[in-house]
């Protein structure tokens, strides 16, 4: 009977102790030695260097608000955090600072009161607010809604990185300027043996990048903008023909004949190695473009905006940028509401926007900071350059559909174009989604 | 005859290859740079990377995370175990009213998918404060775990001879004491099977922790893998030496307690 009393014992005990441990969660307000608990979730991860800066910022935001506790709850990943975002909201447990992808999406939060208006913060501290990029600020200003919402974090042209050795060798001294010339060069690339654009479609927001550049110059920024009002149809013919130019590459062999199977990190490093001519991404990736240590090849390396339609010239400088913004929860009050905003701040300052730039070459969206000659690169300064040329700047093209699985149904209809799927097929899976949700 | 056995050797090769392959893969990778990993996947390190397993151990915090994982995967498969095997006992040994009701219930609870039903469980963690709470994280994986592990149990203890039950009351043991003395050690076949499965399943989890786990001091080594990729690229040599890590700790239990699954994965076939 021993063996039985021991095991009577043990789980009155577990029970017991499940049930303290149960009833004894920490107040998400104040944690228990009394200090303010904010809570943040964002993509940072640890390990990489833009990350570094912001968990150092987090650090010193606690030591210099000593009456504040940080638990930030990031996740890079894009599904892992789309799902913690979802089901945060649906369980009213929002975090203090948060970030949401694409400005249509923001709509349902602003309706909900989820999100903080930053135009009052703006006015109240003009040299803070003052600094911040109008451009992205504007991007941050969703129809239907008077304010700006959300604290703008990153920029930055995403355009076409490519090896000056790989086109001098197929005969371009200079990188095409529109996109028939662009495909005569891969045609001239591809006879080379050499891959014309890394592409690692596994990670699907690669191939969504190269259809919102096509878009953005086809049918200009204007356009997506009209799909998410609904004025037109993904199954338009003008919109199925920015499908097509994908299908039309695919099909040119611009990208490798796996390109669909395998990750973006594999087509990046076949890029960095010279097995591939281009690779079409943001400013995040000139630090490893630039890192000697990852690379021979850092002195052949250029970029350029991504080649205009000739019928299309109205949308040359339509071009995709990378604005991402955190949002400030919106039913927060009184202190712990006013350091989640001085929060948001030390994350968007000068001094933070400086360290981005200086350090990791990132471009952050304020225009009052300097970069140190010695520390900017050729290719962070052929972004910034160039990114002034920009007329009109669209981000995501679902970023401006207010249905939030478009993310997903977009990119994933792209792939299967890459597998074989006719670009009818894929706008009609699109609007689809669109016509079911009504 | 010499031909058949010459066939069933060579796919049992195959099948140690198909098995072996992915973690040798894994291990060599854990010493690569991400050019490497992709230019030359299959061939050893020019350089031995060994800061990526220091990496992986310390800087990601791998080892708290291992810790973490451990004792949440042993507590609550200790939970489950205990709970499921006396519903077991009491479905499969007691003849009542709602006996096949009650186990009809618990296989129901087999078609329920964990995704269905993750927005309700959240609202409840979030308006209970039950984040960061691993008894919490417990209660959830004993409520999903309890439909499999109970039918695996009450079919298993259905099949143990009543007579042996009857010597025992004829002894003068209790109910309690037949369960404890007789139906469990009895079971211990099938009580291993569905230790591992739900020992593997709490381990491999992402989900739970992910959503209701945001100290980083309290995350899981299935969490933990995610602080390798950047919202913007991945560091694979370091992420390969933590999956090396993750994957050591069912392996090398698996060493230890080889006989045993093996002997209750057989028994399960065929009692089951």
């Amino acid at each position: 009977m021993k063996i039985g009393k021991l095991l009577l014992g043990s789980l009155a005990a577990l029970a017991a102790a499940l049930l303290l441990a149960a009833c004894s969660g920490k107040s998400s307000t104040t944690s228990s030695d009394g200090k303010i608990t904010l809570r943040t979730m964002t993509r940072n991860s640890k390990g990489f260097a833009t990350s570094a800066i912001y968990f150092a910022a987090l650090k010193q935001f606690e030591k210099d608000h000593p009456n504040v506790k940080i638990v930030d709850s990031s996740i890079a990943d894009e599904n892992a955090y789309n799902n913690l975002l979802k089901t945060s909201r649906a369980s009213n447990d929002l975090p203090d600072i948060f970030r949401v992808e694409g400005v249509a999406n923001l709509s349902e939060y602003i309706k909900a009161g989820l999100i903080t208006n930053i135009d009052p913060i703006i006015k109240a501290d003009p040299k803070w607010g003052d600094g911040l990029s109008k451009g992205a600020l504007s991007y941050l200003q969703v129809p239907g809604f008077k304010g700006t919402w959300g604290v703008p974090q990153e920029s930055g042209l995403v355009g076409v990185y490519y090896n000056k050795e790989i086109f001098k060798r197929a005969g371009y001294n200079e990188f095409p300027q529109t996109f028939s010339e662009f495909e005569a060069a891969i045609k001239k690339i591809r006879s080379l043996n050499i891959t014309p654009i890394g592409l690692g479609a596994k990670d699907s927001y690669s191939i969504g990048h190269i259809h919102n550049l096509i878009f953005y110059h086809m049918v200009g920024v204007d356009a997506a903008k009209e799909l998410g009002e609904r004025k037109i149809k993904w199954t338009d013919p003008k919109i199925v023909a920015t499908i097509e130019k994908v299908k039309e590459l695919n099909d040119m062999k611009a990208f490798a004949p796996d390109s669909a199977g395998i990750s973006r990190e594999s087509a990046f490093t076949d890029f960095l190695t010279g097995k591939a001519a281009m690779f079409i991404t943001g400013p995040w990736d000139i630090p490893n473009m630039q890192d000697k240590s990852k690379t021979k090849l850092t002195a052949d390396f250029a970029f350029a905006k991504f080649p205009y339609f000739e019928d299309e010239p109205q949308f040359k400088d339509n071009d995709m940028q990378a604005i991402s913004a955190i949002q400030i929860r919106g039913d927060l009050t009184g202190e712990k509401k006013k350091m989640a905003i001085e929060l948001a701040k030390a994350l968007s300052s000068e001094a933070y926007a400086s360290k981005m730039a200086n350090e990791t070459n990132q471009i952050f969206p304020r225009t009052d900071y300097t970069v140190a000659a010695d520390k900017s690169t050729p290719l962070f300064r052929e972004n910034v350059e160039l990114a002034k040329t920009s007329t009109n700047v669209g981000v995501d093209v679902f970023g401006m559909d207010p249905l939030q699985s478009m993310q997903d149904v977009t990119r994933n209809a792209l792939v299967g174009v890459l597998q074989g799927d006719s670009p009818k097929k894929a706008a009609e899976t699109i609007q689809q989604e669109i016509d079911n949700s009504k | 005859m010499r031909s058949l056995k010459w066939i069933k050797y060579a796919f049992l090769y195959l099948m140690v290859l198909a098995f072996v392959l992915p973690m040798l893969f894994t291990f060599i990778s854990s010493f690569k740079n991400n050019n490497e990993i992709f230019s030359a996947p299959f061939s050893l390190p020019k350089i031995w990377r060994f800061e990526n397993w220091q990496i992986a151990w310390s800087s990601a915090g791998m080892s708290r995370y291992l810790l973490n994982s451990f004792g949440l995967a042993i507590g609550s498969v200790a939970l489950i175990l205990i709970v499921a095997s006396m519903v077991a006992y009491e479905i499969s040994r007691f003849n009542f009213r709602i006996n096949k009701l009650l186990l009809s219930f618990f296989l129901m609870g087999m078609m329920i998918p964990m995704h269905a039903i993750i927005v309700p469980i959240s609202w409840i963690i979030g308006n209970l404060d039950l984040k960061n709470n691993i008894g919490a994280l417990m209660l959830l994986y004993i409520a999903f775990a309890m439909p499999f592990t109970t039918a695996v149990l009450a079919n298993f203890m259905r099949a143990i001879p009543v007579e042996i039950e009857e010597a025992a009351v004829l002894d003068g043991a209790s109910k309690f004491a037949i369960y404890l003395r007789v139906i469990l050690p009895m079971s211990g076949p099938a009580l291993s099977t569905v230790a591992i499965f739900n020992f593997l399943s709490v381990w491999n989890d992402v989900m739970f922790p992910l959503l209701f786990i945001n100290d980083p001091s309290m995350k899981t080594v299935a969490l933990g893998l995610l602080n390798f990729s950047g919202e913007h690229g991945t560091d694979y040599g370091p992420m390969m030496a933590a999956i090396s890590i993750t994957i050591s700790v069912p392996f090398i239990l698996y060493i230890f307690f080889q006989e045993r699954i093996e002997n209750g994965i057989a028994a399960g076939a065929i009692k089951g």
